[in-house]
């Protein structure tokens, strides 16, 4: 069996909760021992609702944040403690694309500057052409003396893509990383992350609370609910037979492309209507 | 400073940048008199026609030129008979001096101390903040009339009680910027990429910022002339024959019923420099202001 890319197992994160003079404070549980492992050169979608926990865990597999109890490790080795020097080479490895490009950028820098950054903070020779390269890759080819705010969110966001390759890292970490753009610009950046995992063979750990833009591109889903992951498997097997009734409901609330579409999906409703015409 | 200010105004785009780049009349008006200031306190021994000590006694009080008084002496003389004009320049050039060089060590002092709180946080930032609240709460006049008094006067204790003047607010302004950085902004995102603290911190965190604190230093510049006179005044700060504005000020007051000349115009550059680096200041701090300027974007 190989070594996964990231492997976590029972890993919590609590945070101290707000207590009162009467009540003891209760810790909240973010994440709540889970294990889920993200094999090399797949996509792994983690989807859930607004404080599910998914951020955390993907902040957490990216070894941005320390689990509060729990094994996280990369190729079979743990993370550095965060900070030290070895954890910054380990940075190398795995990268994150944030759901705000425009925070993600230093906004007094030009793009290039941006890319080539952590090439040079890696001690990596980066010449004007590899930059260049990388921003034709993302299809930003001759913008790279732009600076953050001459660009559209669509176009940043690639840019940060960009840097983020600039590493050639075996794990991308995308937390909402389209959740903030048009959903035209939604598919243009969810196709070229498929096309950068054709040509680089990174993995992905792709968090979204949006199931359409998970199923889009994942090989596996795992659903999450209230800090702990409630449902996992092929992307296409969750989507067809979901087991827990939180995920089926999830999916009940997708939009469907059409009506036709929707009443394939579920069955009962239809016949009747079709009755009725 | 209008030059300090061109590359921003050069990254707008073309549409805006045409109404930005023309500086307001005013603010031409204060950065000439700044200019003339900066002028003479540099070359004040080659432009004052007199030395600032130097006595005639038989010229002694004779109004300005300009009020029927000796030709010789434009904005007249003093009790000692020495030179208003002369001593006016050796004055500003003695208080932009203090002023610049405390301006300096108070925004060196409590930006770094801002970024030390920032960056370790616990009881590295506790204690930090205690001493901004310590600063904050005490009436400085008093810390500096205390320090002054006790250790005796001399130009140097002088230059540290300055500088030790309005650096807590630096520190607050920084340590609140870069936490805000680190927690959720470019800071925090580059941190993931593996960069080392003090690289981004040089490199993004303080560029960023630097506005503010521009800003923050064309607001504290005239408090340390006002401090600086007021010290001066009370005869703790620069001490004769060396002249500052502030001494001036309280060397005239003695006359300033029969001869108001030897303290009006002390008193007029004070009023005049303050106001202008104010302004400047004020409108500094609208132009470089980042949620401004994107909402004219």
């Amino acid at each position: 069996m190989t070594v996964a890319a990231i492997e976590l197992r029972d890993v919590s994160r609590h945070y101290r909760g707000k207590g009162s003079w009467f009540l003891k404070a209760e810790p909240v549980r973010a994440v709540d021992g889970v294990d889920i492992a993200l094999n090399e050169g797949e996509t792994l979608g983690i989807v859930g609702e607004s404080g599910s926990g998914k951020s955390t865990l993907g902040r957490i597999a990216a070894g941005i944040e320390a689990p509060s109890s729990g094994h996280v490790s990369f190729r079979g080795a743990p993370y550095a403690p965060i900070g030290s020097a070895l954890w910054r080479r380990q940075r190398r490895n795995v990268q994150v694309v944030f759901q705000n490009p425009s925070q993600a950028l230093d906004p007094r820098l030009s793009i290039a500057a941006q890319i080539r950054q952590p090439m040079t903070a890696h001690g990596i020779e980066a010449g004007d052409d590899t930059v260049a390269e990388m921003l034709a890759r993302v299809g930003l080819a001759g913008l790279g003396n732009r600076f953050p705010h001459q660009l559209s969110g669509g176009q940043l966001q690639r840019a940060v893509i960009a840097r983020a390759l600039a590493l050639s890292p075996d794990v991308i970490v995308c937390d909402e990383a389209v959740s903030a753009l048009d959903v035209s610009v939604q598919a243009q950046i969810l196709n070229l992350l498929q096309d950068l995992q054709a040509e680089f063979g990174v993995a992905y750990l792709f968090i979204s609370h949006d199931l359409g833009v998970v199923r889009h591109v994942s090989h596996r889903i795992a659903v999450m609910r209230h800090g702990r992951i409630v449902e996992t498997g092929p992307a296409a097997v969750v989507f067809a037979q979901p087991q827990d009734h939180y995920t089926r409901s999830l999916i009940a609330a997708l939009p469907a492309a059409s009506p036709a579409a929707r009443r394939a999906r579920d069955g009962r409703q239809s016949a009747s209507l079709s009755k009725v015409r | 400073m209008s030059q300090a200010t061109a590359p921003a105004v050069s990254d707008a785009p073309a549409k805006t940048s045409h109404r930005r780049r023309r500086l307001p009349v005013v603010m031409a008006l204060c950065v000439a008199w700044l200019a003339l200031a900066f002028i003479l306190a540099v070359g004040a021994d080659w432009i004052a026609p007199y030395g600032y000590a130097e006595q005639s006694l038989l010229h002694r009080l004779k109004p300005p030129s300009f009020l029927g008084g000796d030709p010789a002496y434009f904005l007249g003389t003093d009790g000692l008979g020495r030179d208003v004009l002369s001593r006016l320049i050796f004055a500003m050039r003695t208080s932009i001096l203090i002023a610049f060089c405390g301006t300096l060590i108070g925004s060196a002092v409590g930006t770094f101390l801002g970024f030390v709180a920032a960056h370790f946080r616990g009881w590295v930032e506790e204690a930090i903040m205690l001493m901004i609240d310590f600063q904050a709460s005490m009436p400085f006049l008093i810390i500096a009339l205390a320090i002054l008094a006790f250790f005796g006067n001399s130009f140097e204790l002088f230059l540290f009680v300055v500088g030790f003047y309005g650096w807590e607010v630096y520190a607050r302004l920084t340590r609140g910027l870069v936490l805000q950085a680190n927690a959720q902004g470019y800071a925090f995102a580059i941190r993931t990429l593996g960069v080392h603290p003090m690289r981004i911190y040089i490199r993004h965190v303080l560029p960023n910022i630097l506005s503010v604190l521009v800003v923050q230093v064309t607001l504290n510049f005239p408090e340390l002339i006002l401090l600086e006179t007021s010290l001066s005044f009370l005869g703790l700060g620069v001490q004769p024959p060396q002249t500052s504005l502030g001494l001036m000020l309280g060397e005239g007051r003695n006359y300033i019923s029969t001869a108001w000349w030897m303290a009006i115009p002390a008193g007029m550059a004070i009023f005049v420099t303050t106001l202008s680096v104010s302004l400047l200041g004020d409108w500094l701090r609208d132009r470089l202001d980042p949620t401004l300027r994107s909402a004219e974007q």
